[in-house]
């Protein structure tokens, strides 16, 4: 037999928890909690961390829930909480001084320099590939700000259009653009010098086979 | 191109987001102009990284939903604990004040009692305890039908004899 709660509407949903409905809300936990963990993935890599940030979401939206008028979509509402929430979870941690971009391990190197050797995007997307430049990419963004990391992974990352990551954010359309152009220059001239770096050791460089 | 070259194109424009032409233009201009190139590669560069680290999702664990309404009940519990915290943090300086005010009093009363000569039976025994008059006031014999001048005849009088309370 089923639940009737898996039948019911997100409107009815967030009706019944208000009413402090706990079944109602562990369905709607349920039913969320993949897009909440998506956009705690965005901003923390560790999956205690995530798992944490995600808890701290749906426990903001279950106080918040009389705020909920059913104007917008549920998980458009739990998506502008789990960002705020995330983003302000991010300011309290510090950010990575830049010289870590300098103790950069072989294998994050390795990626650089098969970039720079322009190895086929296939290649450079092999699972091995993928956890290094995952790696790389969370080493270069925690020299940035919070600000600057959660507009380059929504705008830039994740193709979002840019009045969406103003309702997720809170922000005006104008302040996405500015913070993407910005955080864009920020992040390139961190690249940049890596990049750099590499090309100024060609000795140092990996001997991963490359394409020409 | 302008003085910046294709930079500002990188900078306002994610690189996924340029048009074919776009695209062809920024790449032609690179291949020509050894400052722009390490730009363009460090753009691109930077668009994979942003990929792969989007392309890393961390999927909710079983139970997960479990965990949050515990939490939730956790937390239902811990604003009445704030509360009670909160009440006795603002009713510490009344209670703090109401007990100098006491203490104030009870100081006041001592030292004006003590500045009194005695007066009364009470004051008298507390000058002596061990008086006539203590001893029959505070004698069981005596009774509460005695009063203080009863007590102070059969003390003091004269005429009366001793051991003869009744004054047969």
């Amino acid at each position: 037999m089923t639940d009737p709660l898996e039948q019911a509407s997100d409107l009815e949903l967030a009706k019944l928890a208000q009413e402090t409905d706990e079944k109602a809300f562990a369905e709607i936990v349920r039913r969320y909690s993949p897009r909440v963990f998506q956009v705690a993935s965005r901003f923390f890599r560790e999956r205690s961390q995530v798992e944490d940030a995600s808890q701290e979401v749906f426990l903001r939206a279950y106080t918040h829930l009389a705020d909920y008028e059913g104007r917008g979509s549920l998980e458009g509402w739990l998506t502008r909480i789990a960002t705020t929430t995330c983003l302000n979870l991010l300011r309290n941690v510090q950010r990575q001084p830049e010289s870590v971009l300098a103790e950069m391990p072989e294998a994050e190197a390795d990626w650089l320099d098969g970039h720079l050797a322009g190895v086929s995007a296939e290649r450079h997307r092999s699972a091995e590939k993928s956890r290094e430049a995952a790696d790389l990419a969370d080493r270069v963004l925690g020299t940035l700000s919070p600000d600057d990391r959660l507009v380059l992974m929504l705008v830039d990352a994740d193709e979002m259009p840019i009045k969406d990551v103003a309702g997720a954010t809170g922000w005006s359309e104008s302040k996405v653009k500015v913070q993407a152009f910005r955080a864009r220059r920020r992040m390139r001239e961190a690249v940049e010098k890596l990049l750099a770096g590499r090309k100024r050791n060609p000795s140092k460089r990996s001997t991963t086979e490359v394409e020409g | 191109m302008k003085e910046n070259h294709i930079v500002d194109l990188l900078e306002s424009r994610s690189l996924g987001s340029l048009s074919v032409a776009e695209l062809e233009m920024v790449k032609a201009h690179a291949a020509a102009c050894p400052q722009c190139l390490l730009a363009y590669q460090a753009a691109q560069a930077s668009l994979l990284l942003l990929q792969e680290r989007a392309s890393v999702v961390v999927e909710p664990p079983p139970f997960f939903q479990t965990k949050v309404i515990a939490a939730i009940r956790e937390q239902k519990l811990a604003p009445k604990r704030l509360g009670f915290l909160n009440v006795w943090q603002t009713a510490r300086p009344v209670i703090a004040s109401m007990g100098a005010f006491v203490a104030i009093l009870l100081a006041l009363t001592f030292f004006m009692n003590g500045s009194e000569p005695p007066t009364g039976p009470a004051d008298l025994a507390s000058v002596n305890d061990s008086a006539p008059e203590w001893v029959i006031v505070d004698s069981d014999d005596v009774g509460d039908e005695m009063t203080y001048s009863q007590a102070l005849t059969v003390l003091y009088d004269p005429t009366m004899e001793a051991g003869d309370g009744d004054g047969k």
